[in-house]
């Protein structure tokens, strides 16, 4: 029994889409994840543009243009400077040149790789949650298994078979990454399924498949969005990593994982310009994943009060 | 009782299915001739490393070598290191102490995490969008988005070189010291673990206090707390008897979800204050294609997170009497 | 002076868009020992009234004005502290859902005595002794163990005398029972409604009686305060509330209610529309739109309390006298069951056993949870067939299982002739076309996602009905026969209320034009007053279409009002069969007996003068059930043969079979199948 007159007992007259059209709001009430929003849409936009206009070269080790980082009479790097916003790397490269030409490959594996990992688990988990009964628990500790193996660990072993290509990357990480989704997929799976409308398919002879795609897949979207928000996140840390520990992208091409690490080395002498932007850059960028993914959670709770 | 051996039994389970998959991930991608030339070199004569091959066993089919490996590990024979120049130590010695020193590491911050996030989330959900929610939340969001690696670097850059907070890295002495000594050299010179334990706290609290948070939120709402209520308990009460404990005890199942990635996290953490554990083992491993070693590593390791797993599950049966019971009814 | 006395009381709820006033202007008192019903439907506001007394209302409702004072001092205006002292202690509340008001982690001794330990400052062992003589006060069987035993152990009737017992503890002066029977079964109900009146007697508690249900307030309470909409519209003694009422909702809701006690095909009067938005500012008397003796007047003012006598006030400007009789239609029954041609539905031998989790891989065969056993009926053309039990009688499977939904263990289910069990997707898809099935939860029933116009004609889809433009056409048709405009076909469900939703599920059902529809509790989770609407529109698509329906309800009102044959299950067994009015007039069987004792009657003088309930007990386990006869652990008659043999069918008469050993009609053995 109700205390509060809700929504079953008025109704407004609205016209399709306005439950989008809510949460939607309810998202942009949130300011910081508007903020992270349109964080990551610049970044994503200067790591392809930047490269472009910027101009200072770094892919060729050897470049003497005017604006590059190689002066012969100071060996190696330097500080922020009118020419250089971000200062010089050790390997003589513009930084924040560097970093923009990493996040290119940084973004696309991540974006790449979450979308993998969201496939996979989504299409395992909701197969999964769906069937139930042996299929489901057989699915279910085999995904425990793979669940149960340190993901770093299962990654070293795997790139160190695959090699580092960033296609590999994508795959690798995208690969590594499905478990968790699919465990949370197949929760919804479950639930979903014994809905009466679920139900209500079955008995009007319809078959499995169309009960789950047309019916689990669109009432899940929430979980989904914002399980692939948190995706995201997890993608470029664990690329972060590999690249940290030598896994990354080989050259000419390279990733923020492994400017970290060359970071390390030269941190320690007080060029703290190697690391600071970079590492407030890429610390923003997972923040904002996470913003975003808390907020659309809070969105969807609020569309879902409304039944 | 039953319950508790039906979860050993699926723990076991899945360790053997661990076992497979990471023997057969080197498998098929290594090729016996591969890793002969790198164990040896590349101008070594053919029949020298067709020997090599037979010797180590690697052109007996697959299953085969799966069921010695396994027998072997069984026995504790971890196999040989196929390292260059390591000319067949056992792998046991390779990785030696080293696991336990592992797990001294990642154990002790462990439980400080859980026992920071469980007042931490519960004190987020009660105040929630309050300012003491949104500072917080911000701050475990921080840590949560920052990877290991940085974090243990800024870490050491700024607490200990600057102001001279514990220390920069564990001294190598510490590689000399036995598993079975090892915790009373970690009580002894604590400055110098000070920083790791930190930054595996860091680490983990993020997620474990957000799961408290919602877990709390959920409890917050529930009819039997306003019974409680309506007998006149005081706030006070209500937190501490009745909220407290529904909270915590689904924080038990995350719990042993998150170990894998407490592990991974180890794993640079470890390379970064040179401990002296399997992270920088395990890195060199892959990157000279000791692939048993990799091997093994990774089974240990899986093997702790099902033991971890299966021992938050047992708590669990301890705290939550409805799991319990289910036998009975 | 009264020991409670709400005076003027006003409570707001603040939410998104505003503020909800959700009660206000009430005021009534409570004297010791009596018992106050506070009676409406959903979001009338009285929870809020029972919650707002012991201040327990959520955060963002607040009380805006008015008073409650408590043997005369205002609550109100009481302290936080002070309320402590107040709660549990000198007033308590017993909630409607036993099943999520304990603590499940906390044993039963431990969570009736903190009561006591928070009031009187009891040691341990003192509150376990004060517990334990409360759980005898509520006739806990075995009381003892209890104590030391956790929530989910038990059933939902004993942990509903859990929580009164929990209540009493302190001997509080006021009780406030918030539909404290609303989520058990008939006759657990009855057992729960009987203690409570011997508890108020004996410790002269004043109780504040919610709940929705005519029938409890008739039977139970001493005055009646009805609300609609936040507002008191009626207010006076029980006897005259019923047999006197002033106000035409009142009258409206006494006659939009199915009941036992008036004649079989007395016609419900549905009360159009729906209740106020409370956001919203509201002119006139709240129920004008929805009343059929408003005037301009009642549209434009707010009327105020007036005396209809000493003890009888209402609020309004054209008010009633006494009931409206209403329609009496004579409806032709199917009442004898010779000379049929072949049944639509034929169930022989109906068994269901679902096998219970087996634990490892050691699985055990002989535990299993026997839901249906041995059931076995026929349901004609155009016939309305009612299948009546409490929870656990199997019902429910039964109906799934003659839709499809469960796979049934042994027992052949036919319709007209063909035999379901052929696996071919192609003849699921022909049984689709027979029978249908519309469900009980308007809100998990129809898809958030899914605009109306996909939803009905999904079935069509399915079966490859036409093309898109002439499925729209008999989506139109559709939502028209049940009472919606075909422009709602454009709207997602959620922008709809309850009763209309439970029409698309209607239409949804019989977009194939089945042969039957089984409903499965299709009113339960409606308000009462849409409960008719729905009902009648069921019926008349009935006439219309010649078609059949199975209705599976526990609300012996509900199935009576519509059915022409009913089925009486208990346990997984069918114990009397027969033609709905004979079996409400005169049942043969003790258990049809004791649902209709049990069930709550909205009449003051047959409440009153009612024997009480004959069937004891709690509900056994339908993993281990009684042998012999289920019923004879609860029945009055139950004796040795009941437990060696099982009883078998015999005949009433022609149409009405019973199974018991000592029915309450004389029988003999059965002539035709």
């Amino acid at each position: 029994m109700e205390e509060v007159a809700t929504s079953n007992v008025q109704y407004t007259p609205a016209s399709k889409g306005t439950m989008f059209r809510q949460m939607i709001r309810v998202f942009m009430q949130n300011k910081l994840a508007v903020a992270s929003l349109a964080y990551i849409v610049i970044l994503t936009v200067a790591c392809i543009f930047i490269p472009l206009l910027y101009k200072t070269s770094f892919t060729a080790y050897n470049n003497f243009s005017n604006n590059s980082c190689y002066d012969s009479s100071v060996l190696g790097y330097s500080g922020p400077s009118l020419h250089h916003l971000f200062g010089c790397s050790s390997s003589g490269f513009d930084e924040l040149g560097l970093i923009m030409y990493a996040g290119r490959y940084s973004l696309l594996i991540g974006y790449l790789s979450a979308l993998v990992t969201m496939t996979l688990g989504v299409a395992y988990g909701i197969f999964a949650g769906f069937r139930g009964g042996w299929v489901d628990a057989v699915m279910m500790r085999f995904d425990d298994m793979l669940l149960s193996i340190p993901s770093l660990y299962l990654l070293l072993l795997i790139i160190s078979i695959w090699g580092r290509t960033d296609f590999g990357l994508i795959l690798v990480i995208g690969v590594t990454g499905w478990f968790g989704v699919a465990r949370l997929m197949r929760g919804e799976a479950l639930q979903l399924r014994n809905r009466e409308y679920s139900q209500a398919v079955r008995v009007m002879g319809g078959s499995g498949s169309r009960i789950m795609v047309k019916h689990i897949l669109p009432n899940s979207i929430s979980t989904m969005v914002t399980t692939a928000t948190f995706a995201l996140g997890d993608s470029i840390l664990a690329l972060s990593g590999l690249g940290f520990l030598g896994f990354g992208l080989q050259s000419p091409a390279i990733d923020w994982g492994t400017m970290i690490q060359n970071a390390v080395d030269t941190f320690e002498n007080g060029s703290w310009w190697t690391l600071w932007p970079l590492a407030t850059i890429f610390i923003l960028l997972v923040l904002s994943t996470n913003y975003i993914g808390d907020a659309l959670r809070d969105a969807f709770e609020v569309r879902l009060q409304e039944r | 009782m039953r319950y508790i051996l039906r979860r050993l039994f699926q723990g076991l389970l899945i360790c053997f299915g661990v076992s497979i998959i990471t023997f057969l991930l080197p498998q098929i991608y290594y090729r016996p001739i591969s890793l002969a030339i790198a164990a040896n070199s590349i101008r070594t004569p053919h029949y020298i490393l067709e020997k090599w091959i037979q010797t180590h066993g690697l052109n007996r089919p697959i299953w085969d070598q799966y069921v010695s490996w396994l027998w072997g590990v069984f026995h504790g024979d971890f196999g040989i290191s196929l390292a260059k120049g390591t000319n067949g130590i056992p792998v046991s010695t390779v990785i030696g102490g080293n696991v336990w020193r592992s797990v001294f590491l990642t154990l002790p911050p462990t439980i400080i995490s859980v026992c920071l996030a469980i007042p931490l989330g519960l004190t987020q959900a009660i105040k929630r969008n309050k300012s003491w929610d949104y500072a917080t939340t911000s701050f475990i969001f921080i840590l949560y988005s920052t990877p290991a690696a940085l974090l243990s670097i800024l870490m050491i850059r700024y607490l200990a070189i600057q102001f001279n907070i514990g220390q920069v890295g564990i001294d190598s002495f510490a590689q000399q010291v036995s598993a079975a000594n090892f915790p009373m050299y970690m009580i002894n010179n604590f400055s110098m673990f000070l920083l790791p334990f930190a930054a595996i706290v860091f680490l983990s609290i993020g997620g474990l206090s957000r799961y408290m948070r919602g877990s709390a939120l959920d409890t917050l709402v529930q009819d039997y707390v306003r019974t409680a209520r309506a007998k006149g308990a005081s706030n006070r009460r209500v937190l501490f008897r009745h909220v407290l404990r529904p909270s915590a005890i689904p924080l038990l199942t995350i719990l042993g979800l998150s170990l894998p990635g407490i592990f991974s996290g180890a794993l640079i953490i470890e390379d970064i204050f040179n401990f002296p554990g399997m992270g920088v083992l395990s890195v060199k491993s892959v990157q000279v294609g000791d692939f048993t070693t990799v091997m093994m590593i990774t089974l240990l390791l899986s093997v702790f997170t099902v033991l971890g797993n299966l021992l938050a599950d047992i708590f669990l049966v301890i705290a939550d009497p409805r799991i319990r019971l289910q036998g009975k009814k | 002076m009264q020991l409670l006395e709400i005076k003027n009381l006003s409570i707001a709820y603040s939410i998104r868009n505003g503020n909800v006033r959700a009660v206000e202007d009430v005021s009534f008192s409570i004297a010791p020992g009596e018992c106050v019903g506070i009676v409406g439907e959903s979001g009338c506001g009285k929870s809020t009234i029972g919650m707002s007394i012991m201040r327990l209302l959520s955060n963002n409702g607040q009380v805006v004005g008015g008073s409650i004072n408590l043997a005369g001092k205002d609550l109100t205006r009481a302290s936080e502290q002070e309320m402590l002292k107040v709660r549990g202690n000198q007033i308590a509340l017993i909630p409607q859902d036993p099943m999520t008001s304990l603590h499940p982690v906390k044993k039963i001794g431990e969570q009736i005595g903190e009561g006591f330990r928070i009031h009187r400052g009891a040691s341990k062992e003192e509150a376990r002794a004060r517990a334990l003589e409360v759980l005898r006060l509520v006739e806990m069987p075995n009381a003892e163990e209890r104590l030391d035993q956790y929530p989910h152990e038990l059933s939902g009737g004993l942990r509903q005398r859990v929580m009164i017992a929990m209540a009493l503890v302190c001997e509080p002066k006021v009780l406030i029972a918030d539909e404290p029977t609303t989520a058990l079964d008939v006759t657990i109900q009855a057992q729960i409604l009987d203690l409570l009146d011997r508890l108020r007697s004996e410790l002269q508690m004043a109780v504040i009686l919610i709940t929705h249900d005519m029938g409890v307030i008739a039977g139970r309470t001493d005055r009646v305060v009805v609300m609609y909409a936040g507002k008191k519209v009626e207010d006076g003694e029980t006897e005259d509330i019923f047999e006197k009422m002033r106000h035409p909702y009142t009258g409206a809701l006494l006659s939009s209610v199915p009941r036992l006690d008036v004649a079989p095909g007395t016609l419900l009067q549905a009360i159009a529309g729906m209740p106020p938005d409370l956001s919203k500012e509201i002119v006139g008397c709240r129920f004008a739109p929805r009343c059929s003796f408003a005037s301009e007047l009642c549209l434009s003012k707010q009327p105020d309390l007036v005396n209809a006598s000493e003890n009888h006030t209402f609020a309004c400007f054209n008010p009633i006298n006494g009931p409206v009789a209403a329609k009496v239609v004579l409806r032709d029954r199917a009442n004898d069951s010779t000379a049929k041609p072949t049944p639509l539905l034929s169930v022989k031998n109906a068994v269901m056993n679902f096998p219970l989790r087996s634990r490892g891989l050691f699985s055990r065969q002989h535990d299993f949870v026997s839901a249906v056993s041995n059931v076995s009926f026929d349901v004609a053309q155009g016939e309305t067939f009612g299948l009546v039990g409490e929870s656990g009688c199997g019902k429910t499977t039964l109906g799934r299982l003659i839709v499809g939904l469960e796979e049934i263990t042994s027992g052949t289910i036919n319709f007209e002739g063909v035999d379901p069990s052929l696996k071919s997707k192609d003849s699921k898809k022909e049984l689709a076309q027979v029978r249908q099935m519309m469900f009980q939860d308007p809100y998990a029933s129809l898809d958030p996602r899914k605009r109306v116009l996909e939803i009905i004609s999904e079935p069509l889809e399915i079966q490859n009905v036409g093309t898109r433009t002439s499925r729209y056409q008999q989506v139109a048709e559709l939502l028209n026969e049940v009472g919606l405009s075909p422009e709602v076909a454009e709207r997602y469900p959620h922008e709809f209320s309850g009763g209309q939703r439970q029409r698309i599920g209607l239409a949804r059902a019989l977009a194939v034009r089945p042969k039957l529809v089984i409903t499965d509790e299709p009113v339960s989770a409606l308000d009462v007053s849409v409960q008719a609407q729905i009902l009648n529109l069921m019926q008349d698509l009935s006439k219309h279409h010649n078609l059949s329906y199975i209705l599976i309800s526990h609300d012996l009102a509900v199935v009576r009002y519509i059915s022409d044959r009913i089925g009486v299950m208990y346990l997984g067994k069918l114990v009397e069969v027969g033609p709905s009015n004979e079996v409400f007039a005169r049942p043969a069987h003790h258990y049809t007996q004791g649902l209709l004792d049990a069930v709550p009657v909205a009449n003051v003088k047959i409440a009153r003068e009612r024997r009480g309930i004959q069937v004891r007990g709690e509900l056994p386990s339908p993993i281990n059930p009684p042998s012999g006869c289920r019923f004879r652990t609860r029945c009055p008659m139950a004796s040795d043969i009941c437990t060696a043999e099982e009883p078998q069918f015999t005949q009433v008469s022609p149409g009405h079979v019973v199974a018991c050993h000592f029915p309450l009609r004389t029988t003999e053995p059965l002539t035709s199948n």
